[in-house]
C-alpha cells in the first residue's frame, strides 16, 4: 500500500495548481496527484505550462485535470497551493508572484539559485502568513531520516559520498544543459546531497568545490565539505559514470554505508541494517518515511498538504533549505577545475584554456 | 577543419573520440545522439549537439547537414546493430558527407577464429553469440548501401576497447570492489586488446588515407596481451592481490535456454511481451532464469556467461597487418601508458584506488 491510498483524515480537500508540466511533472506529480484526488486530499488540479499542449497532455493524465489559459488567470485563480515544477531559472520569480497573490507554495529543488532571492521568499510568505516549502524529497525517506538521528547520536569524523549515474532523465532537448538554465549537476543531484548534510551536520565552515565544465556544462563534480569541529566530507557527483559505493560514513564507534539514500537501507560495517526498528512518521501523514523514492514523493506532498490545512508542520520549510543554497552558490562561484588525469598534455593545455574562458564568462 | 560528426557520441569510443580531437583540435566534431539527455557528456565542451534517432534517416539527415565525414560509433540492440550502419550511409549522402567509417568489431570473425584468419577471411557462417552475427551482417550492409550511394567508406575492426570509461574496466573493479571478481582459464587467453586512443588514431588514419577506401583494418595494440594483463592492474590499484580473482573454468560454447531467454532482453519485440506479463509473475522468472545465472553484481557466478567463456578462452592473436601496410596505422600508446592511464580514471570515476597508484598515475 502506497501512503497516499490512506484516505485523507481531514476536509475539505485541497484546490491546487501545478506551475511547469515536464518530465517530472508527468512521472511524479501526475500519478501522486491522482492517487491524492482519490483519496480526498486534493479538490481539483489545474495545470499551467508555457507550452499549452503539454499542459494538455499532462491534464490528460489526471482525473478531472483542468489547463489554465494564462500565468495571470494561475495567479487570479482559486487554488489554495501552487506547486512550481518549472526550470530552475523560473522558480525565484514565479514564487514570489504567486505569494503575492495569496497561495502556498511547494517548489521542487533547487528552491533558488542564490541565497539572497530564497530569503526575501521566505520573508514574503511569513508576512502574508503563507507555507513556502522547499521539495526536498529525499528529507521524507526513512534513511535520510535515520542518518540525522545516527549522526546526532554520535557525530561523525568523515563522510564519503558518491552520487551519480549517466544522465537518463528525460529532457526536451541539449537546451536543458546551457549554464544559464539552472540544471546544472551542482544544482540538480548537488541540491540533494548539500541539503542533507546540512540538514544532518549544520552549517560546513569550509566549502571546495571543482568540476570539469570545459566551455560548457559540469558533468562530473568534487565538492569537500568541513564542519568547524573537523567532521569533513568528500563529494563526488556524476552525470557520466556509474559511480561505486554510494554514501559511507566514519563515525569513532563504527562505519555506516547507505547506497542509494532514498531507496535503500543504512546497514552496519557487518552488512546487517543500522537500526531495524527505528520509525519516523512525517508529520501530516499516517505513513512511516519512505523506503521508496514514489513512498518519498507522496509523504511531502501529504505533509504540504495538511500543513495547508494548519493540522502539521512543515517537513522542509525553505527557510530551512537557505543554508544549502548559499554553500552551493558558494561552491559554483569559487569552483576550480577538475582535471581528466588520461587527457595528454596538448589535451591538456586546451582545456585549462577552455575553463578559463568559462571562469571569464562567470565572472561576468 | 574537417567537420566530422559521431553517431553514438556518448558511448565510450565515441566520447573519448570527441574529447581528444575537439582539444587537440584535430577537427570540428559534431556530437550526434539519439536522445537530448545524452547529451550530458559532451556538452562539458559546449559543442554544437545535435539529436537524431540513427534509424530515422530523415531526421538523421538534417543532423548530418554541414558535415564532412561520419564515424559510426554507436552500439545498441540488434536492430540498431544490423540496421543503422546503411541508414547512417544514405544520411551522410543525402547530407553531403564524403565518407563513412564505421567501427565495426574483430566479433565478425568469432572469437574461435583458426590460424591464420584475417580480413580477406569470410566470417563464420554459425556464431554462438547473435551479436557476431549482427556485426557481420551489418558490415554486408553497409559495403552494399556505400555501393549503391557511391559513399567513400573504411571499416574498422577493433578487438577489446579498454580504457577511461571502459565497461571491461569499470565492470572488472567494481567487481573487484565487491569480492566477486573472475577471469576464466586464469585469465591466460590471447586478448585483443586495443587502448581506445589507438582506436581513435586508426579513425583519424581512416579519414586520411586514401588507400584505406573501401577497406576493412583489423586494429590492436601492439603489445600482446592475455586477460590477466589486461585486468591485474586494476587488482593492484584497487589494492587486491590477483589471488582474490575467482578462476572459472571456461563453458561450453553452445548457448542454452537460459542464454537464449537472456537474449530476449535486448529484443524489442521479446521486451514487449515481457512487459506485458504481471509483474507478480515477471518476478519469480526473473528470480529463476536471472538470477540464478548470477548475473548479480555481488556474487561470482559458478559459471562464466558465453561471451566472457569465449573471449577469455581466445586463443588466436588477430594480425593487423593489413593496418600496418595501408593505414600506416602504428599505436601512438604503449601498453604500460595506456594501463597508467585507465587506472587515473579510475581514481577519477571514485574507485578506490591505492595511493602508490594515484602518485604513479599523474
Amino acid at each position: 500500500m502506497r501512503p497516499s491510498d490512506v484516505r485523507a483524515p481531514w476536509t475539505p480537500p485541497v484546490s491546487v495548481v501545478l506551475v511547469g508540466c515536464g518530465t517530472v511533472a508527468r512521472s511524479y506529480y501526475a500519478p501522486a496527484l491522482t492517487r491524492l484526488l482519490a483519496g480526498g486530499w486534493v479538490q481539483a488540479v489545474r495545470l499551467f505550462d508555457t507550452s499549452a499542449p503539454r499542459a494538455a497532455e499532462i491534464a490528460a493524465l489526471l482525473p478531472a485535470g483542468a489547463v489554465a489559459p494564462s500565468w495571470e488567470n494561475v495567479l487570479n485563480g482559486h487554488e489554495e497551493l501552487a506547486i512550481v515544477a518549472s526550470p530552475p531559472v523560473a522558480h525565484a520569480e514565479q514564487v514570489q508572484a504567486l505569494l503575492e497573490h495569496g497561495k502556498h507554495v511547494l517548489c521542487e529543488k533547487p528552491f533558488v539559485l542564490d541565497r539572497a532571492a530564497g530569503e526575501s521568499l521566505v520573508d514574503l510568505a511569513r508576512e502574508r502568513r503563507l507555507l513556502c516549502a522547499a521539495g526536498m524529497v529525499r528529507r521524507f525517506s526513512r534513511s535520510a531520516c535515520l542518518l540525522r538521528q545516527l549522526l546526532s547520536d554520535e557525530r561523525p569524523t568523515r563522510l564519503v559520498w558518491h552520487a551519480g549515474s549517466p544522465f537518463r532523465w528525460p529532457v526536451d532537448s541539449p537546451a536543458y544543459f546551457a549554464p544559464e538554465a539552472g540544471n546544472q549537476l551542482l544544482w540538480d543531484i548537488g541540491s540533494h546531497v548539500v541539503d542533507l548534510l546540512v540538514w544532518w551536520l549544520g552549517i560546513p565552515h569550509e566549502l571546495g568545490c571543482h568540476d570539469d565544465a570545459m566551455g560548457g556544462t559540469t558533468t562530473n563534480c568534487l565538492l569537500e565539505l568541513e564542519w568547524p569541529d573537523g567532521c569533513s566530507a568528500d563529494v563526488r557527483l556524476s552525470r557520466e559514470y556509474e559511480l561505486p559505493s554510494g554514501l559511507v560514513v566514519e563515525q569513532p564507534s563504527r562505519i555506516l554505508a547507505c547506497r542509494d539514500v532514498a531507496e535503500t537501507d543504512v546497514l552496519l560495517a557487518t552488512g546487517e541494517a543500522a537500526a531495524l526498528h527505528f520509525e519516523q512518521r512525517i508529520p501530516g501523514s499516517t505513513a512511516l518515511a519512505g523506503r521508496t523514492f514514489l513512498d518519498s514523493f507522496e509523504l511531502q506532498l501529504q505533509n504540504v498538504l495538511a500543513a495547508v490545512r494548519g493540522v502539521a508542520p512543515l517537513w522542509a520549510p525553505a527557510g530551512e533549505v537557505l543554508d544549502g543554497v548559499g554553500a552551493l552558490a558558494t561552491m559554483e562561484a569559487e569552483s576550480g577545475f577538475l582535471e581528466s588525469p588520461w587527457l595528454s598534455r596538448r589535451e591538456l593545455e586546451t582545456a585549462r584554456t577552455l575553463r578559463a574562458g568559462v571562469s571569464k564568462v562567470a565572472a561576468c | 577543419m574537417l567537420r566530422v560528426a559521431v553517431v553514438g557520441a556518448n558511448g565510450f569510443v565515441g566520447s573519448r573520440l570527441i574529447e581528444q580531437w575537439h582539444l587537440e583540435e584535430r577537427a570540428d566534431v559534431i556530437p550526434v545522439v539519439r536522445r537530448p539527455e545524452a547529451a550530458a557528456g559532451v556538452l562539458r565542451f559546449g559543442l554544437d549537439c545535435r539529436v537524431a534517432d540513427a534509424l530515422d534517416e530523415r531526421e538523421l539527415t538534417r543532423a548530418l547537414v554541414g558535415c564532412d565525414a561520419v564515424v559510426h560509433a554507436g552500439a545498441g540492440p540488434r536492430r540498431f546493430v544490423t540496421q543503422s550502419p546503411a541508414i547512417i550511409v544514405r544520411a551522410a549522402a543525402h547530407a553531403g558527407a564524403h565518407t563513412v567509417v564505421y567501427l565495426s568489431s574483430m566479433a565478425v570473425h568469432g572469437w574461435q577464429a583458426r590460424p591464420g584468419t584475417d580480413e580477406a577471411s569470410p566470417p563464420p557462417r554459425r556464431h554462438p553469440l547473435p551479436y557476431n552475427r549482427w556485426k557481420a551482417r551489418s558490415e554486408q550492409a553497409l559495403r552494399s548501401t556505400c555501393r549503391e550511394t557511391g559513399m567513400r567508406f573504411v571499416i574498422l575492426r577493433p578487438g577489446i576497447v579498454y580504457g577511461p570509461r571502459s565497461q571491461w574496466i569499470a565492470g572488472f573493479a567494481r567487481r573487484v570492489v565487491e569480492g566477486s571478481a573472475y577471469v576464466v582459464a586464469g585469465g591466460r587467453g590471447v586478448c585483443n586488446a586495443i587502448y581506445v586512443d589507438n582506436l581513435v588514431h586508426a579513425v583519424k588514419l581512416a579519414l586520411e588515407r586514401e588507400e584505406a577506401a573501401g577497406e576493412a583494418f583489423l586494429v590492436s595494440d601492439h603489445d600482446a596481451i592475455t586477460w590477466r594483463m589486461l585486468f591485474e592492474p586494476v587488482c593492484r590499484a584497487l589494492g587486491r592481490p590477483w589471488d582474490a580473482v575467482a578462476d572459472l573454468a571456461p563453458r561450453s560454447s553452445l548457448r542454452t535456454p537460459r542464454d537464449r531467454l537472456l537474449e530476449l532482453k535486448e529484443d524489442p519485440a521479446a521486451r514487449r511481451v515481457i512487459d506485458r506479463v504481471p509483474r507478480a509473475l515477471r518476478n519469480p522468472i526473473r528470480r529463476l532464469a536471472v538470477h540464478r545465472l548470477a548475473e548479480e553484481p555481488h556474487h561470482t557466478p559458478l559459471t562464466p556467461p558465453l561471451e566472457t567463456s569465449l573471449l577469455q578462452t581466445c586463443d588466436y592473436r588477430f594480425p593487423t597487418t593489413k593496418a600496418h601496410r595501408l593505414l600506416g596505422f602504428e599505436p601512438p600508446t604503449p601498453f604500460d601508458e595506456a594501463c597508467r592511464k585507465t587506472v587515473a580514471w579510475l581514481g577519477f570515476a571514485g574507485y578506490p584506488i591505492a595511493a602508490a597508484a594515484r602518485s604513479s598515475a599523474r
